[in-house]
């Protein structure tokens, strides 16, 4: 039983963890695209 | 059997096709340089760098060999992936070899190698890396072929033509925009990809439920579907290997390495494996999981998929509802043509900068090496056509991607750390 426990919050851990890394990557991944495209020479990037 | 419907799931694909290829042809003109198209311009920051390289390394061919894992060997088939997990989080934590390279400023590892051994290092060490990635990418279009017309619902005869349509579409907007378009789409493809995952993933959770799960895996594999050093399932040579590989492929691996390559800086490039690092458990246990979902529903119903590879596609087709089956092939898609247009950027970035260095000795203008690097792509691109039909796939998945990748790992780490650490090597 303890191993189907401890792959239950490695599921539910790694789950979790995803959901956090996407949203913040979509919003902060965001502004580090603008801003190399800018710096790149897209200057409309906006 | 499928619950996909072309009226409702159809354009949420579509409108995810033509999103990322607009996306990947209006960065193409950004491209001035070698350097832009190979690396662009190294300025890559660490939440690009995770979306990229977390995109990169997920493509439908890792996530259907994962899944195949998880259906054979239960949680115990995720051993590969805690082993990358350590692997690169430790690598990125203290700088092991990526801080020397990232710092050198080279654009490929035989590169770095010419600096320590001299020329005919350089070029032997690219004849590797090529030959081994190309192998280890002659699968990809096949098995993402197969996993859409299966999908699809559609017959085999069809495999053809839906490699081609996933070559042509990752083709335009990788031969045009390089890394600048790579990076970009990647980012699209990162959040596409991780919402079709997620919803996949809480839905077989919520169907079937934990215990319904865990306890037909109990009685189909005994204790060792939960760990890989019981019994003789997988086996404590196995998770020897899987240590090493992931310990190789994580300081060698150039669509890995060349994130750390592409980064601002040696710091930028250690904060990006260190982020990432959790990502790469992830891809092996989401998967598995699903695998493990397949697993138990074709064992209640009495009936075995065609073949275990396709145990997963064949399952989301029946359980997943249509229009979320949409996101989800939408992102499994997403995933491929990251992981497509990475690698073909990668392998050909090696033969233009190492192996064909003797032509151009770095004399070319840039519109010519750029032109160079164009066509190098495409005839990648031919390859995985011709190999990917002709090539009798046999065995676990992962191990075929564990053998190709061999090829030059278990060198070129070597090679890295004595780079990078032996002082005699000057």
């Amino acid at each position: 039983m303890i191993l189907e426990y401890f792959w239950l919050i490695v599921l539910v851990g790694v789950v979790i963890w995803y959901i956090v890394v996407t949203i913040l990557v979509a919003r902060k991944g965001f502004t580090s695209l603008k801003i190399m495209l800018a710096e790149l020479g897209l200057k409309d990037s906006d | 059997m499928t619950n996909f419907s072309w009226f409702i799931d159809g354009p949420i694909i579509l409108i995810y096709i033509i999103g990322t290829l607009v996306a990947g042809l209006m960065v193409r003109k950004l491209v001035r340089g070698v350097d832009d198209y190979l690396l662009a311009g190294r300025k890559v920051d660490i939440y690009l760098g995770i979306a990229s390289l977390a995109a990169t390394e997920f493509g439908i061919v890792t996530c259907m060999a994962n899944a195949e894992l998880g259906y054979k060997y239960g949680f115990a088939g995720t051993t590969p992936g805690v082993a990358l997990f350590l692997a690169m989080y430790i690598i990125g934590k203290t700088g092991f070899c990526i801080k020397p390279l990232r710092d050198r400023g080279v654009v490929t590892l035989p590169e770095f190698f010419e600096r320590k051994f001299g020329k005919k290092v350089r070029w032997a060490s690219g004849l590797v890396i090529v030959i081994g990635g190309l192998l280890n990418m002659g699968v990809f279009l096949r098995m993402g072929g197969d996993f859409l017309t299966t999908i699809f619902g559609l017959p085999p005869g069809y495999l053809e033509l839906m490699m081609t349509i996933i070559l042509l579409i990752v083709a335009v907007y990788t031969i045009l925009g390089g890394m600048l378009s790579v990076l970009v789409t990647d980012y699209m493809q990162f959040i596409v990809m991780s919402a079709g995952l997620l919803f996949a993933t809480i839905l077989v959770f919520y169907k079937f439920d934990w215990t319904t799960l865990t306890n037909h895996l109990n009685q189909t594999y005994g204790r060792a579907a939960f760990n890989p050093f019981e019994g003789n399932t997988y086996g404590i040579d196995r998770i020897f290997l899987d240590i090493l590989l992931a310990v190789a492929s994580i300081l060698t691996w150039q669509t890995t390495i060349s994130r750390v390559l592409a980064a601002k800086d040696s710091r930028t490039g250690q904060r990006i494996y260190q982020a990432t690092s959790p990502f790469f458990l992830i891809r092996f246990i989401i998967p598995a999981f699903l695998g493990i979902g397949a697993l138990y529903y074709f064992s209640s119903i009495g009936v075995q998929p065609e073949r275990e590879i396709l145990a997963l596609p064949s399952f989301l087709a029946i359980v997943l509802p249509t229009g979320i089956l949409g996101i989800l092939i939408a992102g499994m898609l997403a995933a491929d043509m990251s992981t497509n247009s990475s690698y073909m950027l990668a392998w050909s970035s090696v033969i233009y900068n190492d192996i064909m260095e003797p032509i151009h000795r770095r004399k070319w203008t840039d519109k010519v090496g750029i032109r160079a690097n164009r066509i190098l792509v495409a005839l990648i691109g031919i390859f995985l056509l011709i190999y990917g039909l002709w090539y009798p796939m046999k065995g676990d998945l992962w191990v075929y991607l564990q053998v190709t990748g061999t090829i030059y790992l278990s060198s070129m780490s070597t090679i890295l750390i004595a780079a990078c650490y032996w002082k005699k090597s000057e």
